[in-house]
């Protein structure tokens, strides 16, 4: 008898805990599939206005005009080597996407070159998991747009020194953020350069 | 009833509020309070977790075998906390990107399993919903005082917003997490010694 109530007793722990975890994913599910296609259609607009910030090109607000103008004036390009890049028939550019090694994760960013005179038209940084507050500065404006219209390969100066086309402020207090960016923009730099030489 | 739920709601906000009496929910407090922004976000993720899975848990109450309590409560507080993941990811898709891997973390906060394991478990409904969310705000307005000071000193900004000068050298220590140690000890230092000496006095 006492037997037979304790597996009694198991079984309807294991039934119990089988319907909860069964209520709550089908709930989670239909949640998901509700939103799946808001999520990656976000995920989208954010790395097409990404594409047009580092290529230097106005940002459309709005995401049917954001839509409409990346469609008319990019195309994208598996490449020939292992970086996918955008490029801007109308305007000569070309934006490349880095990925290189930050402090705590991979950093990914789009790179762009003016193809006309070798320039950076901008960066932006789809993808990093860098210190709040030290290195995750590298997303404020002023850093990002440093970049625009000089030319690699590059290196770092304290911040606020920066003077020549080759130069950029790095970040006080993330040096090895500041690093990796190098890192990234003298790759980007590389790719770019063997790319056209091969053209 | 309604007593009985100011009586939890002040406990919680004062004395035996969950981060600076019962010191929980730590690992949070060190990670999210180096920008004000992050810590709203988090702080309203967490009184949403607290609130709607002390109610769950106390309306299954008297279903749950106690043997395996703590597997029931960990699956539901993740399921609420992967539904406000999913909400942000589709409507606030830039929170979300800031926030990254904070929000999954919310499962870990110990002030969440600590509410259902103690009060939601042996409590109705209504008074479990009251003890979560006086809980989160317990946690919260802790939280949004030391991102205050940590985003102050150690950015010079509020909300993203420059208030003080090029004058103030940041102190880069506030952002990262030996700061929120700091921040926190004082804090605590001065809530005990100051305010709620009197009580432990009379005890």
């Amino acid at each position: 008898m006492e037997k037979k109530s304790k597996t009694a007793f198991r079984i309807r722990m294991v039934l119990f805990m089988f319907s909860v975890t069964f209520v709550f994913v089908v709930i989670l599910s239909f949640v998901h599939l509700y939103t799946r296609s808001l999520v990656t259609r976000n995920e989208n607009l954010f790395l097409k206005r990404s594409v047009l910030y580092s290529a230097g090109l106005s940002v459309p607000e709005s995401a049917e005009e954001l839509d409409n103008f990346f469609s008319e004036n990019i195309t994208e390009s598996q490449g020939t080597g292992e970086y996918p890049h955008y490029i801007s028939k109308n305007n000569g550019i070309v934006v490349y996407t880095v990925n290189g090694a930050g402090l705590w994760g991979v950093i990914t960013a789009h790179v762009g070159f003016d193809s006309q005179t070798g320039k950076m038209t901008g960066i932006d940084f789809v993808k990093h998991n860098e210190t709040p507050g030290l290195g995750a500065r590298i997303d404020e404006d002023w850093f990002r747009e440093q970049f625009r219209g000089k030319k690699g390969p590059f290196t770092y100066v304290p911040e606020g020194e920066e003077a020549n086309e080759n130069q950029f402020d790095a970040i006080t207090g993330a040096t090895g953020t500041s690093k990796a960016v190098k890192d990234i923009v003298n790759k980007a730099t590389a790719v770019y350069n063997a790319t056209e030489k091969s053209e | 009833m309604n007593k009985k739920i100011g009586k939890i709601t002040l406990a919680n906000l004062g004395r035996d509020n969950p981060v600076f009496v019962q010191v929980l929910g730590i690992c949070s407090t060190l990670a999210v309070t180096n920008v004000l922004k992050n810590t709203v976000v988090m702080s309203i993720g967490l009184v949403f977790v607290t609130g709607l899975s002390n109610v769950t848990v106390s309306v299954l109450r008297k279903q749950i075998p106690t043997r395996i309590r703590m597997m029931v409560s960990t699956l539901i507080i993740a399921s609420y906390v992967i539904l406000v993941d999913i909400v942000l990811k589709a409507y606030l898709p830039d929170v979300s990107r800031q926030l990254g891997p904070y929000v999954g973390l919310i499962i870990t906060n110990c002030i969440i399993m600590g509410r259902a394991e103690a009060f939601a478990l042996n409590n109705k409904p209504l008074l479990s919903f009251a003890d979560g969310i006086s809980s989160g705000i317990g946690y919260s307005y802790v939280l949004l005082i030391i991102a205050f000071f940590r985003e102050l000193m150690g950015s010079g900004t509020i909300w993203g917003v420059t208030v003080l000068g090029s004058w103030w050298v940041k102190w880069s220590i506030m952002v990262m997490a030996p700061g929120a140690f700091f921040m926190l000890a004082v804090f605590i230092w001065l809530v005990k010694g100051v305010i709620i000496k009197d009580a432990e006095v009379a005890k």
